[in-house]
């Protein structure tokens, strides 16, 4: 019996597999999609309370600019991007059920470029940690997130900053890319999921995900 | 190996575990696109552990039990499939029906089926299957053995049902 049902399973599985759409233009896809997207949850945001239009530039390092020094709302970071989840508080609640999803709020201390294809730079950020909101442990934690993106505030001035850099603080959310696994990689989302510190925001962050 | 030559080579296999895993032609290819993605973002760190089927594999097998857990802890419905699975309708059948299999391995829970498909279909050991889903040998043979008890059950049931 054993033997005849484990014959029937593998006999399904490759009945279904014959059934497998077409993988026509798949690299192609891929690639389009990973420049639309660079971090996974269409992390990268583009809710710009103070982003100048139309400022994208291949990278982000080549030409270094102070952070901003302050700003409100989601995070923006580089490259254009299309988010499958629009940010609130509870949609931020229930995305923390995913394996090893994370939250805090703390200050960037670091950010160093990490090795990817040129397109789609990724970079390592690390973080004096403030306040866990969920998951996490630590007082600094490093995590993968797009670069920032070239910022103008919205009162006027002509000078152009970085979204973010070394003295920003952040309330931060994500996923591990290998949840259980060290190093486990974690991965910032953004779309609104990553957003420049405010108290009333992380008095909301407190209470949401503790409920 | 480029990214293209690697998709090129290994793309439809992937989809065709995607859709193995999934039943669903919509949800293969956004799963299959997405593993793909990271790995193209990461694609020296790929080649250069000289295995980017492991690595594709445990992202991809990831973010289904993710999307999965998230679904179903928000409870939403299970986006319709695109295959008609014959119900069984006579208990000999039923017995060992491939189709019939089909229908009762989308009752499985996700970690359950995975294990199963990881196990039949992509012929991984226990070893191989673990690594995919992050887990231990030992669960990965507990949840095997959980999961093809259930089969045998729900068959006996259908043929109790049936005969």
């Amino acid at each position: 019996m054993s033997e005849l049902l484990e014959s029937a399973v593998r006999e399904a599985f490759l009945a279904e597999s014959q059934l497998a759409p077409d993988p026509h233009g798949l690299a192609r896809t891929v690639q389009r999609r990973a420049r639309r997207r660079p971090l996974i949850l269409g992390t990268a945001g583009v809710a710009s309370l103070s982003v100048a239009a139309g400022l994208a530039i291949a990278n982000p390092f080549a030409s270094p600019r102070p952070p901003v020094a302050s700003a409100h709302g989601a995070l923006p970071v580089s490259g254009a991007q299309s988010c499958v989840e629009e940010y609130s508080p509870e949609t931020l609640k229930t995305l923390m059920q995913t394996d090893g999803a994370f939250a805090f709020d703390g200050t960037v201390t670091r950010a160093v470029p990490l090795a990817a294809l040129a397109d789609l730079p990724v970079v390592a950020v690390t973080f004096d940690v403030h306040e866990w909101f969920h998951g996490g442990a630590g007082a600094t934690t490093t995590i993968e997130m797009s670069p920032p993106a070239p910022t103008k505030h919205v009162t006027g001035e002509s000078e152009i900053f970085d979204s973010y850099g070394v003295g920003t603080r952040l309330l931060v959310s994500g996923v591990p890319r290998w949840p259980g696994h060290t190093p486990s990689e974690p991965v910032a989302w953004s779309c609104g999921f990553t957003r420049y510190y405010d108290a009333a925001t992380a008095g909301t962050w407190r209470e949401t995900l503790a409920r | 190996m480029s990214f293209e030559e690697y998709v090129s080579r290994q793309g439809a296999a992937l989809l065709r575990l995607a859709f193995v895993l999934t039943s669903d032609a919509h949800l293969a290819e956004d799963l299959t696109q997405s593993a793909l993605v990271d790995a193209y973002r990461h694609w020296r760190k790929v080649v250069a552990a000289a295995n980017p089927d492991r690595y594709v594999r445990r992202t991809l097998v990831n973010r289904y039990l993710s999307s999965r857990r998230v679904k179903s802890v928000a409870e939403f419905p299970l986006n319709p499939t695109d295959v008609d699975v014959a119900q069984p309708t006579d208990a000999s059948d039923a017995v060992v029906s491939a189709d019939h299999v089909r229908w009762l391995l989308r009752d499985l829970p996700p970690r359950a089926k995975t294990v199963l498909v990881l196990r039949y279909y992509a012929d991984l050991d226990d070893a191989a299957i673990a690594d995919a889903m992050g887990t231990t040998e030992s669960t990965v043979r507990a949840t095997a053995s959980r999961a093809l008890r259930a089969l045998r059950d729900a068959q006996r049931s259908t043929a109790a049902r049936e005969g």
